[in-house]
């Protein structure tokens, strides 16, 4: 089975951008949307603002309202704090990375401009002791190998400061390949679903009371999120929070903890770490997704999380509704998500926008 | 004071449900101010202007929101398990009737067996009597908001226990407040804000004070003591007066509108107590990171058995902040 | 003044968290003539400014927090002894028999006592908390009050020790030494030959809640920033970690929140201009006024330095010179840069 859009999404994937470092994203992000808004900005902290303007019935042009939809743009990554004698890179991690997945995983590392190959070294099994064996690894002992012999060659390609991501390839899987698998899902796949809302709007000639604006924001999983920014600058009256929501639905995972699962739609978080969702919008999110058959799901829990909180506090405060996507592995290498829970996270964002009343 | 604190104490409004607190707040505050609004937190403003020429704006909050829990999933038997909103002792929340904003009602209980050093909220359970998932379903949803049932329980004439004390006693103070102004105008403008999602993270306070942009700033919050058995020690005592706060984990007052606050209560002969926590923050940090920053200081109420069903204050420390408060807005020198 | 008295003076001055308008005078006194203004405000800040005489020039933010970490007092027994709490990440190992000021009415010096374990509970390896501590000012209860009251802060002595070669320790270098280093660097330039008005924000609250840049940075909304803050040096426990060795100069540290292009053009100009300096990273939050002042406004493009130093937050902080007169020299050469103005102005 041959999904359709699948491209754009494998595309953002594929872009080199660890929080603080995203240049070749804007840049993609920038040329993907170009055709489809009135007007963008990227503002100084590097978040990239687009809006469409109103037109439609109720438009009121001298005072418009302002609805944001606001998604990240970044990803987890490692930052390079040393470059030993010999060559090795030692790393910080960017982001909420499970060191346990980082063995053994193959990276690009560099600034964006330019990037080369590496791999976070594993010490074979044979040298380790029988007490290394059964523990953690903890980051700070991991070097990278990116084949340099000695700081002088690495120094030719990085340097303290430089970042890492992980270098794994999107892919389709599983039957009919309705899941995909890559890095930065966590990220890109909100931001390909508004990058298809803009297009829709564009080519079904939407006209929409109030002036939309969209926000691709940078560190947006750090304590301190530039969506903060975006959110001062556009003051919106009414915020939609597009985001990763972790599905924990492995085996012998109860369902009261799995706080979301893949396959069951767009999933609706009332509360998260640092943001409690408008109730009464919530409900009419709720009731918009039924109304076009659109599968939707409770996040069963309050999980981490930094967008929604950001947004509303450099909004000064603003009503919001979050709609997530279930991504199983978050913040890993492999992050696994299903292609369905992609459009319909899509198609209920472009059936709400156009019924918000603002 | 005691019947408007029951009134508000009976009304529910865990962090992110605070319309209904709104509105009964409201109804006190509209007849007697000039304007009266919601922003877009939820956050209850009422305005009071002044009657001075060269007005100042003094804002005054507590926050109207309370902790409480979520539902997060139904269980097949209709078990509702849950999440917590604001800071949640389980052990003191465990086996105590909880009241959802439908009026449902239900018993908050640990999973059986589960030791209570373990009693976190993925082993406690919300049991509303119901048959199944399907009976459960009918009565509540994924993603309601409740609390521990509310309670007030006078134990002496100037000991009253109950929930949530945390922050209902600071809008009494308020409420209070804005009512003496009707007797004895105030020179300069006044804002009472009643604040949201404080229990989640001081989210609600700062950005009212954001749209209001205040000279000062006065909060009332509960604090905690030093008078319990077994408490660190905390120069601060039910019945030793008004707390005035110097700082908390969140803040460190303005020392000109602490200073002034000492001064107003000693020269009328109020009693006072310094207060010095050392765990928990409040509004008052939010206010003061704010706009360009905001000359803000706290009036707080010192409180027993903070976060559980029996909360405990002495009235008569309550009348003190009232009376301190008015002070300040009538003084000329605020710092 | 040299930068060696410059930042014993600075680092003198009383500026617990909460108590930096204390010391306004103080500071006015020491930095009035290297600047052209001083402004404070609500929150304790204060603001110099030296102008590079040009109209709408873009404004150039350099930060370095105030005030230091310290104590308060939490309560005065009976018998004279000051109970007292943290404000800030004090090490409270350190304390027992540390000499401390309070500073009130009058200041008081005291010490605080050193109990013998067997009245702490009895585990000979375990450390009192700070709860515990009592502080000896020699005074009876009724004396100490007329004097000192609940809330009044207490700080380290300000005594400096000379080490060997360029090395000085005492209080407070975090981060006034790095104050210092801005004013020695700003005042060691020709205002006409500044890219821009320079606002040097003496930030307040720092150590407590990054206050003071969060307001202070919302109000100057400066084009682009440098903030300042001290940093860990290597030490003998630290070999594990990626830190700088005193004498090796500045650090540059590259982090998510700070702007990736505007550090590495202090690193090509620090380069250029043969300013000592090594880099660094961190992952995720900086630790400085950093995090806070770059989502100030409409954002603010900033690049972080930090000046190496041993035992951060205690009473013995040692600096090496050099590495101080190497955060001057890029200070100095920060606010002359045309290239990094005409790049980040508005």
């Amino acid at each position: 089975m041959k999904y359709y859009g699948l491209e754009l999404i494998e595309q953002l994937c594929r872009e080199f951008g660890p929080s603080g470092c995203c240049d070749p994203v804007r840049e993609a992000l920038v040329e993907q949307i170009t055709d489809a808004i009135d007007d963008y900005f990227v503002d100084r902290v590097g978040n990239v603002v687009a809006k469409v303007c109103g037109s439609g019935e109720g438009y009121n042009a001298k005072n418009p309202k302002k609805v944001l939809v606001c998604t990240g743009m970044d990803e987890v990554g490692m930052i390079i704090n040393r470059v030993s004698d010999k060559g090795h890179l030692k790393f910080s991690l960017v982001g909420d990375i499970d060191a346990r997945c980082l063995g053994g995983k193959s990276l690009l590392v560099g600034d964006g401009n330019r990037a080369v190959k590496g791999i976070v070294a594993s010490k074979a099994i044979h040298l380790q002791s029988p007490e290394e064996r059964r523990k953690l690894t903890p980051a700070r002992k991991m070097y990278i190998d990116i084949g340099a012999e000695s700081a002088d060659e690495a120094k030719e390609y990085v340097d303290v400061g430089s970042m890492a991501t992980f270098d794994t390839p999107f892919e389709c899987f599983g039957e009919q390949k309705a899941f995909m698998r890559a890095k930065a899902l966590e990220s890109r796949l909100g931001c390909a679903a508004i990058i298809e809302l803009l297009r829709m709007l564009k080519s079904g000639r939407v006209k929409l009371p109030y002036d939309l604006y969209v926000a691709f924001t940078d560190c947006s999983q750090l304590t301190f999120s530039a969506a903060r920014v975006a959110a001062a600058r556009v003051k919106p009256d009414f915020a939609m929070i597009v985001e990763a929501r972790e599905a924990l639905d492995y085996p012998g995972v109860a369902e009261s903890t799995r706080l979301c699962a893949l396959g069951q739609g767009v999933a609706i978080a009332f509360a998260d770490g640092c943001a409690i969702y408008h109730k009464e919008h919530t409900a009419e999110l709720r009731a918009c997704a039924q109304k076009n058959g659109i599968a939707v799901q409770a996040v069963c829990g309050t999980p981490r999380a930094q967008l929604g909180g950001s947004v509303q506090q450099g909004a000064h405060g603003v009503r919001m509704v979050s709609l997530g996507y279930p991504v199983r592995n978050l913040h890993t290498p492999v992050q696994v998500a299903k292609v369905s829970d992609y459009y319909a996270v899509r198609d209920l964002l472009f059936s709400y926008v156009k019924e918000i009343k603002e | 004071m005691l019947t408007k604190l029951k009134h508000l104490v009976n009304v529910s409004g865990v962090s992110g449900r605070e319309a209904a607190i709104a509105a009964k707040i409201s109804e006190y505050m509209t007849p007697i101010c000039d304007k009266v609004y919601t922003d877009a937190m939820g956050s209850l403003i009422a305005y009071k202007k002044g009657t001075g020429e060269k007005r100042r704006k003094i804002m005054l909050v507590a926050h109207m929101d309370e902790i409480g829990f979520v539902v997060t999933h139904i269980e097949k038997n209709g078990m509702l398990r849950l999440a917590p909103i604001g800071g949640i002792h389980f052990s003191a929340s465990a086996f105590s009737e909880v009241v959802f904003e439908n009026g449902q009602r239900g018993v908050l209980v640990p999973e059986t067996g589960v030791k209570p050093n373990d009693w976190t909220y993925d082993k406690m359970v919300v049991d509303i009597g119901a048959k199944d998932a399907r009976d459960a379903e009918k009565r509540v949803a994924i993603g309601d908001f409740f609390s521990v049932a509310p309670n007030v329980i006078k134990l002496s004439a100037r000991r009253i226990a109950g929930r949530p004390i945390d922050d209902r006693i600071g809008c009494t103070i308020m409420i209070e407040i804005a009512e003496r102004l009707q007797e004895e105008p105030c020179a300069d403008d006044v804002y009472f804000v009643f604040s949201v999602q404080e229990e989640v993270g001081v989210r609600g306070a700062g950005p009212a004070a954001e749209q209001i942009c205040p000279d000062y700033c006065i909060n009332f919050d509960v604090t905690g003591t030093g008078d319990t058995i077994g408490a660190k020690p905390m120069a601060c005592e039910l019945g030793g007066g008004a707390a005035i706060k110097v700082k908390d984990s969140s803040v460190l007052c303005h020392k000109g509108v602490t200073d002034r606050l000492v001064k107003l209560a000693k020269e009328k002969g109020y009693k006072y107590q310094m207060e010095i926590l050392t765990a928990g923050g409040t509004d008052t940090s939010a206010v003061q990171k704010s706009g360009t920053g905001v000359k803000a200081g706290a009036i707080s109420i010192p409180t027993r058995y903070i976060h559980s069903g029996v909360e405990m204050f002495d009235l008569g420390d309550t009348r003190l902040c009232v009376e301190i408060t008015l002070l300040y807005l009538h003084s000329d020198k605020k710092e | 003044m040299d930068l060696k008295s410059l930042i014993t003076s600075l680092c003198s001055l009383y500026s617990v968290s909460g108590a930096e308008a204390a010391s306004t005078q103080g500071a006015e006194h020491i930095l009035y003539d290297l600047f052209d203004e001083h402004v404070t405000d609500g929150v304790g800040n204060h603001v110099f400014i030296k102008r590079c005489g040009r109209k709408n020039a873009p404004k150039i933010l350099l930060d370095a927090h105030f005030d230091e970490i310290g104590m308060m007092v939490t309560d005065i027994t009976e018998e004279g002894f000051v109970r007292f709490t943290n404000v800030g990440g004090v090490d409270t190992r350190i304390l027992p028999g540390a000499r401390l000021i309070i500073y009130g009415k009058k200041n008081v010096e005291g010490v605080v006592c050193a109990m013998p374990t067997k009245l702490l509970g009895g585990d000979p390896d375990a450390l009192p908390e700070i709860g515990q501590l009592y502080l000896d000012t020699g005074w009876s209860a009724h004396e100490l009050k007329k004097m000192i009251s609940i809330g009044a802060s207490i700080g380290f002595m300000p005594t400096y020790t000379s080490l060997l070669g360029d090395r000085i320790a005492g209080k407070a270098f975090d981060d006034k030494a790095c104050g210092a280093c801005i004013a020695h660097g700003v005042g060691a330039v020709k205002a006409q030959d500044m890219a821009g008005d320079v606002y040097f924000l003496f930030s307040a609250g720092e150590e407590t809640s990054m206050l003071g840049a969060l307001t202070g940075g919302g109000s100057i909304a400066p084009d682009y920033a440098m903030v300042i803050d001290v940093t860990h040096a290597a030490t003998p426990e630290t070999v594990d970690l990626p830190l700088a060795s005193f004498g090796s100069g500045a650090v540059l540290d590259y982090a998510p929140i700070t702007n990736r292009a505007l550090t590495n053009m202090v690193k090509t100009l620090l380069t250029d201009k043969e300013i000592p300096f090594t880099c660094g990273a961190s992952g995720g939050s900086t630790g400085t006024n950093a995090n806070r002042l770059w989502l100030t406004g409409d954002g603010v493009p900033t690049v972080l330095v930090s000046l190496p130093i041993k035992n951060m937050h205690s009473s013995t902080e040692v600096l090496d010179l050099r590495d101080a007169q190497a955060v001057a020299d890029a200070v100095s050469a920060f606010i002359c840069s045309k290239q990094i103005g005409e790049e980040f102005a508005r």
